[in-house]
């Protein structure tokens, strides 16, 4: 088609207008995609460069602040070792099931209580009551319950991740669009069909705000249960390493656990933005 | 609106019968708020034919988005009773269709999901359901636009295709508020001229709200002129404008004179009830 209108007329504006469209492609491309990263990549290559000079000419002391080339070699000797992988596994495997037990069985409770009035009667309060003692205080009570093993690891991160899902259900509930209800009421849709077809994906949006903190949160909940006491996993390296003044091996650990935490986060956006395409909208 | 459409003739009935669609008698409606009871209607009375056009006129909070919502069964009236083909108002009826002032479409269904709700929540036919979407779709001016999601869409476009899910499931009686009120004037005069066609076309029984006279006035078989605080019937004018409407209609010295004597009544009240 646009072939024959350029031969008929030539220099028509239609070469022109696929140009320009061109154009603007990509220079959105590189608004949206590589300056999103360039600009936080080069804050932090800035920041490590003054860390590496601050520790290098000893404004710090470099025993107590390694440089970051230190921290860095370290971190390249530290995924060559098995015991490093198998500490990795431990954290990320106590993170991911803490996590599904959190989410699961809160997101159950806040869909009863957003739908049942007993249910928010006899257990919100309760739950808001509880969301305000610090769960963290909690961890050596799960080690004398759980043991050193992995299962006292898994109810730390699974409580510390259970209150935002929790809230975020019954809050994604309770904002139903009450035209909406109203629409589906006059299609004498039943109760199961107003949350199945209407509550559920309304609620959708929040709930995976709630999930998306429950995932950082769940990491955090590992490891400190492995701080307070445990046989393996990321935190008992991070301490081992510190004990031995090892600070530089102790940051590489750190390293390694903020990647494993951006990573985890990246996979529940990604299955958030799959899920609830229609966000902001 | 494209005048060529597949929707089956069969669909036009002529529902010249002389019962009565809805029937309000006695209708009052209270509220209790924290600030103490508001009276949103008070002894309503009025009832519609098969196939009439009947519009609610009155300035916000006489009540009558209350009175529509009482006929479709979505609130549970004070005193009085409503019945809409000689039985009882209550929501889920096949034979009753709601339509908002809010397209309130779902954006996570496409524009032919969105018009197929009540064919699933009913649970009717899905392949016929389907057609008869399709083809209400293309009848609202929405051709091609079915498998878009509401969010690319229009305001206008929105409202259109919640009125295709208002038709898909073929309700007798349609119940609108405000439904184009919150659209542009040139869009809102648009659909209404559209929704006379529809009317006129397919005979349908509509009972609609909106605080635009001139709007009443154009649509209706008659207007029922409603007051604020409490919520009451001032008077059910007669409009005895020519079928089929048309848009130039509008601007004739009988739809004029019309309007302004709903205007007046309604004025007239307001000073009335203001020297009390």
């Amino acid at each position: 088609m646009a072939d024959k209108v350029a031969s008929a007329e030539p220099s028509t504006a239609v070469p022109t207008a696929t140009a320009e469209g061109g154009g603007w492609m990509s220079r959105l491309r590189e608004r949206g995609g590589l300056g999103v990263y360039l600009w936080p990549m080069g804050t932090l290559l800035i920041l490590i460069g003054i860390w590496e000079l601050l520790s290098q000419t000893e404004v710090v002391n470099p025993i107590i602040v390694p440089p970051a080339s230190e921290v860095f070699s370290a971190l390249v000797d530290l995924v060559q070792e098995d015991y490093f992988w198998t500490a990795t596994w431990v954290t990320v495997q106590e993170t991911l099931i803490g996590f599904a037990i959190g989410v699961v069985g809160a997101w159950v409770l806040g869909t009863l209580i957003g739908l049942f009035r007993f249910f928010r009667l006899a257990f919100y309060p309760l739950v808001i009551a509880f969301q305000i003692t610090p769960r963290i205080a909690l961890a050596p009570l799960f080690l004398t319950w759980f043991g050193f093993g992995i299962s006292s690891k898994i109810v730390l991160a699974a409580t510390i991740c259970f209150f935002p899902v929790l809230i975020a259900v019954v809050v994604g509930l309770d904002n139903v669009d009450k035209d909406g209800r109203a629409l589906m009421r006059s299609f004498g849709a039943s109760r199961w069909e107003q949350y199945r077809k209407l509550a559920l994906p309304s609620s959708l949006p929040v709930v995976f705000a709630g999930i998306k903190t429950a995932m950082t949160l769940a990491l955090i909940g590992a490891i400190v249960a492995e701080f307070v006491g445990a046989s393996d996993g990321m935190g008992v390296l991070i301490k081992t390493f510190n004990f031995q003044l090892q600070v530089a091996e102790g940051f590489a650990v750190i390293i390694a656990l903020a990647i494993i935490g951006l990573i985890l986060y990246g996979i529940t956006e990604l299955i958030e933005n799959k899920l609830v395409f229609w966000r902001g909208h | 609106m494209p005048n060529s459409t597949s929707v089956q003739p069969q669909q036009t009935d002529p529902r010249g019968g002389s019962g009565a669609a809805i029937e309000v008698s006695n209708l009052s409606k209270t509220y209790s708020t924290r600030a103490g009871k508001v009276e949103a209607l008070r002894r309503a009375n009025f009832s519609v034919r098969k196939g009439e056009f009947v519009s609610l006129v009155g300035p916000s909070g006489c009540g009558k988005s209350t009175l529509l919502h009482i006929v479709a069964g979505l609130l549970d009236e004070t005193e009085g009773h409503v019945t809409v083909d000689g039985t009882p108002a209550k929501a889920g009826r096949r034979d009753v269709g709601i339509m908002l002032q809010r397209p309130v479409l779902l954006p996570w269904r496409t524009v032919l999901d969105n018009v197929l709700l009540p064919i699933e929540v009913f649970k009717l036919d899905r392949e016929e359901g389907k057609q008869r979407a399709l083809d209400l779709i293309k009848l609202v001016g929405l051709e091609g636009f079915d498998d878009k999601y509401p969010w690319e869409l229009s305001g206008g476009m929105q409202q259109r295709a919640s009125l295709a899910r208002l038709l898909v499931f073929e309700p007798d009686i349609l119940l609108m508020d405000e439904p184009f009120a919150a659209l542009d004037e040139f869009t809102r005069e648009r659909l209404n001229s559209e929704l006379a066609v529809l009317h006129e076309r397919f005979g349908r029984t509509v009972l609609y709200v909106t605080h635009n006279i001139q709007e009443a006035v154009f649509l209706s078989d008659r207007v029922v002129v409603m007051k604020p605080r409490p919520g009451e019937i001032l008077e059910i004018v007669d409009i005895p404008l020519a079928r089929p409407r048309r848009i130039e209609m509008v601007a004739e010295a009988e739809t004029s004179e019309l309007v302004a004597s709903i205007r007046t009544k309604l004025g007239f009240e307001e000073v009335q009830g203001n020297g009390r």
